[in-house]
């Protein structure tokens, strides 16, 4: 018994170290840029409040206004997509919201990439997913599911992610900036590429200038059912299982793009039917705005920032469509 | 999975308490399922090797103890009754060649699975060149993959059938603890290799828990994982980049890789030799002992006995001392009277056994010529400075060297350093071209030139503060070690000191050390 209560003291003594070890370096070296800190202690404020939540890609994630949206749906909103979220992952933070949040209605980004890209190989990409993930059990069921064992400990201790420990004027920076009145009011700092909002939404007001090269889409941006992935499918599958179980409704999103990409993505009369089919199996919506009438005459250039993600504006302006469409939707229901 | 992950801890310390909770002679049972587990977990799927193994000694130790039984049963028998010359008989007779045959089996065996599967491509390699001369088609690869550590647990086991065969230990009759003793999770893939007498009983007597040994324990391991992942992890990029690029390098360099390569292999090395022994000890297991500060050696020769002690000392007790007392050496010894100096006679047998340990050495390492190149050459060394030693004596006469001067020791240790250091040049390259390649680079374009970029390419200045860090931090717990043991002197400090210490390895290895998935990896050892 005494041997077990000096092993307890010393296991919570080490525990305690690693911990404020671990926020100390996260505080120092986690640059503020990144909006994930400010995404990270919204998700924490509006616990027990939302209602409505965005997941899925960058084409989400910058896509659409949570604020707006939420205010034409008159319903708490969280944007918690995040750039090349991995469908596994989307998963796994929908089964953490869940247990955070009353949610009522989930709106997932579907795409061509988003079945076909394999970003589940992607280890900063599922490590943004266990950051984002809020009960530890979540997170240790997250890591025990998508990482190799000797990726744990870059999951868990921030400090195994800085690869350059002694640059100074990054920690430098750092520092000065968390000690001000930006950090605390979250405001992301003047050299970033992008601005958070709040309540995950950030955006930028950069304008696509049209240069488009065909040379740079890859064979995974082309529609092809046979290469839906087997990994991206089952969790897409699991996302309308879960919903269903905890009668949420599920609202699968093809988001617009430029006209220019949407002509070298194949046949997407077959995705269209791909997703309206899992949609009308699972009970779910298909709100297609691919070919939405006149939809390149409401979202031209000046509404995206490159040739398939949303700017500011075009956010603004998407967040207000998917609302009225889903509004008028479910009146003539 | 390797020990140098968090999964590995984790794993270990649900292992640990299982063994604990567990009855006391139930506890191998546990160690037993843990290390079957864990030797699965490391990617090992196929146990067929390892039970035939466990299964030859198991036949061949029981065989050779019933004989004795057999023998000792008959002296008892006819006590009294015989003479000391037929007493003797009997003795030779149960000694004799059945269990002479058994031994032999048990090597033949094991020794045939270790060479056919780790050694079968490199001699189809050499071979088919010969045949192809002749005209004849070349033999194709084998498909075989050895298993992860059969370098290592065929030296154990061989030792413990010798061991049984010269009756210095008695044979354990339960093949489950056979198994057991030839895959002991912790030792299995990189030693140290056990010697039955002392591992076997502690593996198979129940253990009390106890704090001391908990607390030691993981000492060990967090120094084990500092040294690995701080120095050895980081060192290994530099290493690599300048050995990948030997063909435009300056010998100058290759010199600085093989200095770097020196430490990066002791890190590495000594750190999962740390880990092991910390894991062992935490189960209330004492293993033996691999390194005893080696860069402090003042010649080849100790520093090999300071090195890799498992398995030197297992050379020295199953090859040297058979192969110096052999009938070859003897014979020599004998024959030779009348043609060479009584000195060259009493070396012979010497120089005989150290050529075979040396080749060995080095072709245990790795089926290929640069490893063999790699032994020869350290034979080569000690061979030469045994035979050399009157004119090294006679030399410091005349210089009025003192050896035991301070200067002197340290010059001893630098050179000591040098040669082992240049020795490595040899397994520096992928391949033996490579080697050959990185040898002639170092003897004919060496320019020193103490630039940045000839010393350590490629590295940014962080990297390079992270490794004298780690470095420095090694040399300062070598020095505590001539002294007095480093865990009990830190077990003589306050709490508050003894924590601090702990901290700082454990920022050290999550803040410094390396993680990235890419690099991380085995142990170097691993391999052979």
């Amino acid at each position: 018994m005494r041997n077990f209560r000096k092993i307890l003291l010393r296991v919570l003594l080490l525990g305690a170290f690693l911990m404020v070890f671990n926020k100390a370096v996260r505080f120092v070296y986690e640059e503020p840029n990144q909006n994930v800190i400010y995404t990270r202690s919204d998700l924490k404020k509006s616990n027990g409040e939302v209602e409505t939540l965005i997941l899925g890609t960058s084409l989400m994630h910058w896509g659409v206004n949570g604020q707006v949206l939420g205010e034409v749906l008159d319903s708490p909103t969280f944007n918690l997509a995040t750039s090349s979220q991995p469908m596994d992952g989307t998963y796994y933070l929908l089964k953490d919201q869940i247990k955070h949040n009353p949610l009522k209605r989930v709106f997932l980004g579907v795409h061509v990439t988003v079945m076909q890209n394999d970003t589940n190989s992607n280890i900063n990409l599922r490590r943004g997913i266990f950051d984002r993930i809020q009960s530890p059990l979540g997170k240790l069921e997250y890591m025990f599911k998508t990482a190799e064992p000797k990726e744990y400990e870059s999951y868990l201790f921030y400090s195994t992610r800085v690869d350059n420990v002694m640059t100074w004027e990054v920690a430098k920076s750092n520092v000065k900036y968390k000690l001000s009145d930006d950090y605390r009011n979250n405001k992301s700092p003047e050299n970033s590429r992008y601005t958070y909002q709040t309540m995950g939404d950030e955006n930028t007001e950069k304008i696509y200038d049209g240069s488009f090269s065909v040379e740079k889409l890859r064979k995974s941006t082309v529609w092809n059912r046979k290469r839906l992935l087997e990994i991206n499918t089952t969790h897409l599958q699991k996302i309308a299982d879960i919903c269903k179980k905890n009668g949420v409704e599920l609202n699968l999103v093809i988001p617009p793009m430029t006209w220019e990409y949407t002509k070298h993505a194949g046949d997407l009369d077959d995705m269209h039917n791909y997703f309206q089919e899992f949609c009308d199996e699972n009970d779910a919506n298909l709100y297609d705005f691919t070919y939405y009438d006149g939809i390149y005459d409401i979202f031209p250039n000046e509404y995206f920032q490159d040739k398939k993600h949303l700017n500011a504006r075009g956010a603004v302006k998407f967040a207000e469509l998917i609302g009225e469409t889903y509004l008028e939707d479910h009146e003539e229901q | 999975m390797t020990v140098n992950t968090l999964a590995f801890l984790l794993c270990f310390i649900v292992s640990v308490i299982l063994y604990y909770l567990a009855p006391k002679k139930y506890q191998w049972i546990v160690l037993l399922a843990v290390s079957l587990i864990f030797y699965h977990l490391m990617g090992v799927d196929n146990f067929l090797y390892v039970l035939i193994t466990t299964v030859t000694l198991v036949i061949a130790t029981g065989r050779m103890k019933k004989i004795e039984d057999e023998t000792n049963a008959e002296l008892l028998e006819k006590k009294g009754s015989i003479s000391r010359e037929e007493k003797k008989a009997i003795k030779a007779k149960g000694k004799g060649r059945k269990r002479k045959w058994l031994v032999f089996g048990v090597i033949v065996i094991n020794l045939g699975i270790l060479l056919v599967l780790k050694y079968g491509n490199f001699f189809i390699d050499n071979v088919n060149p010969v045949l192809q001369y002749f005209g004849m088609d070349g033999m194709n690869h084998l498909g075989l993959v050895a298993p992860l550590g059969i370098s290592y647990y065929t030296l154990q086991s061989i030792g413990y059938a010798l061991e049984v065969y010269r009756g210095k230990s008695e044979p354990e009759r339960n093949p489950f603890k056979v198994l057991l003793f030839v895959t002991y999770y912790p030792q299995m893939t990189q030693g140290p290799i056990g010697r039955f007498p002392d591992l076997a009983p502690q593996l198979y007597a129940g253990h009390d828990f106890s704090y001391h040994n908990l607390s030691f324990g993981f000492q060990r391991i967090l120094w084990g994982l500092f040294k690995k992942a701080v120095i050895a992890d980081h060192l290994k990029p530099l290493v690599d980049t300048i050995f990948d690029g030997y063909a435009t390098a300056n010998g100058f360099t290759l010199f600085m890789g093989c200095i770097f390569m020196t430490l990066q292999i002791y890190a590495d090395f000594s750190g999962y030799s740390d880990i092991v022994l910390g894991v062992s000890q935490v189960y209330g297991i004492e293993m033996m002992e691999n390194f005893e500060r080696p860069f402090f050696s003042k010649s080849l020769a100790e520093y090999w006995r300071r090195w890799h002690i498992s398995l030197s000392s297992w050379f020295r007790d199953y090859i040297f001392y058979p192969a110096s007392i052999s009938k070859a050496a003897v014979n020599f010894s004998k024959c030779g009277k009348k043609i060479f100096s009584a000195r060259i006679r009493k070396l012979f047998p010497v120089v005989l056994a150290l050529s075979i340990v040396w080749f060995c050495t080095g072709f245990w390492h790795d089926a290929s010529w640069r490893y063999i190149f790699w032994g020869v050459g350290n034979g080569v060394v000690i061979i030469s400075a045994i035979i050399l030693e009157p004119q090294f004596k006679k030399a410091k006469e005349v210089l009025h060297i003192k050896e035991d001067s301070w200067w002197w020791q340290g010059f001893s240790i630098l050179r000591t350093f040098i040669i082992i250091a240049l020795l490595k040049v040899f397994p520096a390259g992928d391949t033996t071209v490579q080697s050959l390649g990185i040898v002639k680079r170092l003897f004919c374009n060496f320019v020193p030139e103490f630039t940045r970029a000839a010393m350590v390419p490629g590295m940014e200045t962080y990297e390079l503060i992270y490794i004298a860090f780690g470095l420095i931090l090694f040399l300062c717990v070598s020095l505590i070690q001539t002294r007095m043991p480093v865990r009990e002197f830190l077990a003589s400090k306050p709490f508050v000191v003894r924590w601090c210490v702990y901290f700082i390895l454990i920022a050290g290895i999550l803040g410094l050390g390396v993680f990235n998935s890419n690099i991380v990896g085995g142990f170097e050892y691993a391999q052979f």
